[in-house]
């Protein structure tokens, strides 16, 4: 065999983010604050999928959070329902996005026809329960409390009323975002996409009235798992839209309750992962874990148009219970960046049995021209093009071509013989010199070198209808020293 | 003629009394045999509680006896009890404080916990306790106990998953359970006399260990069978009252101790 190096120069760095080294303390003193005299601003929320706005400020405030529990039937999926209890109407709740050192006063309202209790607990909060207790809300009663946001990161919210599970199950969770006091990056835009599971008698888009089932949330045999508390919430007219050259941003929180999302863009490479919502960075990951009641922030710029496909790379969830997102992008391509598909076209593997039993009905069927071309192609798919390329082309002075090849054309016999023993040493093609290893084929059939070579004599700017037959193969075939005869016959 | 004051009143029972009828033919209230049970929050592992014989009605106290019972204690009128007693939402489902027009048959509900006692008084009974209350609610329409059975529990859970739906149900529709009582489950919530005993209030920032446990995993460290949800969700929602509170969703029925046989 010919030693041969082909690897090529990598291709060119499109953009390799400079490494990021957190070295810095992850608590730098806070500044102390007075609520009781700070600018006071109303919390702007986030509906998803749209995030909230970035931060501004440069200094502290007291910002007003005011989240009312919602319980009421929607649409699980097409014509299924689901009673959701819900932080604001819709699941997952508003995403709430302070900076750190901010104030936050948090007023929970629990809509009076409702029938459970409810609170909420803030991954963001520091001290016992993240707000549960003092949260804690009967129905038509509203409750309010206070806290620092003393760590920058992403962080889960969820009602945390016992059963807890429950409460989670039926859709309440989402993600306060405490920016870092610098900020983020700035981005061309921002999404907000919750995962989350529902637990329910019947399979993945039964339709009618859903009840949340306990032995199935115990079991964790979930029948949904979606992105945005839906079926199809990004899917269709949902999907997200943006445009090639931009960055995005995707704030993406798992409520659970109780599976760990294995988060995937198909299509895309995270140029930037904040690790579990928190300060480390990670660069050019293609999957990242986010736990139940956990986050993440992946950050990608887009290079060219096309869906790109948000999953749950725990793949039965995407096909089976809907964890399935899309990203439409619009823009130029760049055949650089994606080609695109170049190439489609029949490949028979060389000993698969579904190959044999085509190749073994197509000997019995035809005979034409025609179809030993057809079939003699399926075989250089498979055997010639890896050397002497799809075209013919060969490779300068490394593989002769067979492209208007005197070589080849010039005679039959010594073409089936170099098929079925190879050839070694020199050669003049074409008027170029080539000196190489060609491995014999012997584990064609007759059939095959007969159609393959057809194919080639009629292909590449190359005429021969006078096919060559397996009768003349098996005549060289015969001829050959014993070692070349295992040919399948 | 427009009616007022008295005339009124006695128009409005009248009615009320025409509209119940159907239910005054039936027994009010039954005997509950006294026995032993596994509290839901033991004190201490494999705790025994032992529930002694009691009576309770076999519906939560309708709009309409609620009307007779205000009627003859002006004092828990709407517009005239007093704030540390019942909250403003008091019995505002009412167009007026002696009217409850269309709502006779549906359990009265927005009463806070002292109304509710203050009216079992007057019938010489008092509040369940939440043994009492929890001792009766395991039964379905045939077993004492149905709470091993994941058929009741779903069936109580989807009650309590559901929202309020603009109107609440007539009492007496759904089928009496074990001991002949109706709607324990399906219709509304029932204050019981020691409503915070398990839980402490958490209106306070100061933490005890029992707070802690109504959150979270902590729930799961003291209760006795942690897939009892729905039972989960009654303790949960008791300890978010305060006996002033008054809900939409939230009624009573009261107990007697049991008259000699």
């Amino acid at each position: 065999m010919l030693a041969l190096d082909v690897r090529r120069p990598h291709p060119l760095p499109l953009k390799l983010p400079a490494p990021v080294v957190t070295e810095k303390p992850v608590h730098v003193a806070l500044e102390d604050i007075d609520p009781a005299t700070m600018p006071v601003e109303k919390a702007v929320l986030g509906i998803a999928p749209n995030a909230a706005p970035a931060i501004t400020r440069k200094t502290p405030a007291k910002v007003i959070v005011e989240v009312e529990v919602v319980e009421e039937a929607a649409e699980i999926a097409l014509g299924a329902t689901y009673t959701f209890w819900t932080f604001g109407g819709t699941v997952p709740g508003p995403m709430i996005r302070v900076r750190r050192g901010d104030f936050v006063e948090f007023h929970l309202k629990n809509r009076p026809t409702n029938t459970m209790p409810h609170n909420i607990d803030l991954h963001a909060v520091t001290g016992p329960g993240g707000g549960a207790a003092s949260s804690f809300t009967a129905p038509g009663h509203q409750t309010q409390f206070s806290f620092r946001a003393l760590n920058a990161g992403t962080y889960i919210y969820h009602c945390a009323t016992a059963p807890v599970g429950m409460h989670i199950a039926n859709g309440m969770y989402g993600l306060i975002v405490v920016e870092p006091e610098e900020g983020l990056p700035k981005v061309d835009r921002e999404f907000y996409v919750v995962q989350s599971e529902f637990y329910t008698p019947n399979e993945y888009r039964a339709a009618g009235d859903q009840p949340f089932d306990m032995q199935r949330a115990i079991k964790e045999d979930a029948s949904y798992v979606v992105f945005n508390g839906k079926d199809g919430a990004l899917t269709g007219d949902n999907s997200l839209k943006a445009k090639v050259g931009e960055t995005v941003r995707m704030f993406v929180g798992n409520g659970g309750p109780n599976l760990v999302s294995s988060f995937h863009v198909i299509g895309e490479i995270f140029d930037t992962v904040r690790e579990e919502g928190g300060t480390v960075e990670n660069h050019n990951v293609q999957t990242t874990l986010i736990p139940a009641g956990g986050s993440t922030v992946v950050e990608f710029t887009l290079d060219v148009p096309g869906t790109f496909i948000l999953v749950d790379h725990s793949i039965f969830r995407a096909f089976n219970k809907g964890a399935i997102g899309l990203l439409t992008v619009e823009g130029p391509e760049d055949k650089v960046v994606y080609s695109g598909k170049e190439v489609d076209e029949v490949y028979l593997g060389d000993s698969s049995p579904s190959a044999s039993a085509f190749q073994k009905e197509a000997l019995e069927t035809d005979d034409t021209l025609e179809a030993r071309i057809l079939r003699g192609k399926a075989v250089y798919q498979g055997t010639c093009s890896t050397c002497h390329m799809q075209d013919g082309a060969g490779m300068p002075n490394v593989f002769p071509p067979l492209a208007k090849s005197d070589f080849l054309m010039a005679d039959r016999e010594r073409a089936i013989g170099i098929v079925l023993q190879g050839l070694t040493g020199p050669v003049k093609v074409n008027g170029k010199d080539f000196n190489g290893v060609m491995p014999p084929f012997t584990n064609l059939t007759d059939h095959e070198i007969a159609a393959v070579l057809t194919y080639v004599r009629n292909s590449f700017g190359n005429t021969d209808t006078n096919m060559v037959t397996p009768a003349e193969v098996a005549k060289v075939r015969a001829a050959l020293p014993k070692a070349a005869e295992a040919g399948r016959h | 003629m427009a009616l007022d004051g008295p005339m009124k009143t006695f128009v409005t029972l009248l009615i009320v009394s025409l509209c119940s009828s159907a239910l005054a033919s039936e027994p009010s209230k039954v005997r509950i045999q006294g026995g032993e049970y596994a509290p839901f929050y033991p004190k201490k592992d494999g705790e025994i509680e032992t529930v002694s014989t009691f009576e309770m009605d076999v519906r939560p106290v309708t709009n309409a006896q609620f009307l007779s019972f205000v009627s003859a204690h002006p004092k828990w009128q709407r517009t005239q009890v007093k704030r540390l007693f019942a909250d403003a939402g008091y019995l505002g489902h009412w167009p007026e404080d002696l009217d409850v027009s269309g709502q006779e048959d549906q359990p009265v509900t927005r009463v806070s916990w002292f109304a509710a006692r203050a009216y079992c008084q007057s019938q010489g009974g008092r509040l369940p306790t939440e043994h009492e209350w929890e001792f009766v609610a395991r039964a379905d329409a045939t077993h004492v106990d149905a709470t091993s059975d994941l058929r009741f529990n779903q069936k109580v859970l989807e009650f309590y998953g559901k929202p309020f739906r603009g109107q609440l149900d007539n009492v007496g529709q759904n089928p009496p359970n074990y001991w002949g009582l109706q709607d324990l489950h399906g219709i509304v919530w029932e204050w019981v006399e020691d409503f915070n005993a398990s839980i402490i209030s958490s209106d306070s920032r100061q933490t005890s260990d029992k707070q802690e446990a109504n959150f979270c995993g902590g729930a799961a460290l003291t209760a006795a069978n942690t897939r009892a949800y729905a039972t989960f969700m009654r303790f949960a929602f008791r300890s978010s009252l305060k006996a002033s509170y008054t809900l939409r969703n939230l009624g009573f029925r009261c107990a007697y101790d049991p008259t000699p046989e």
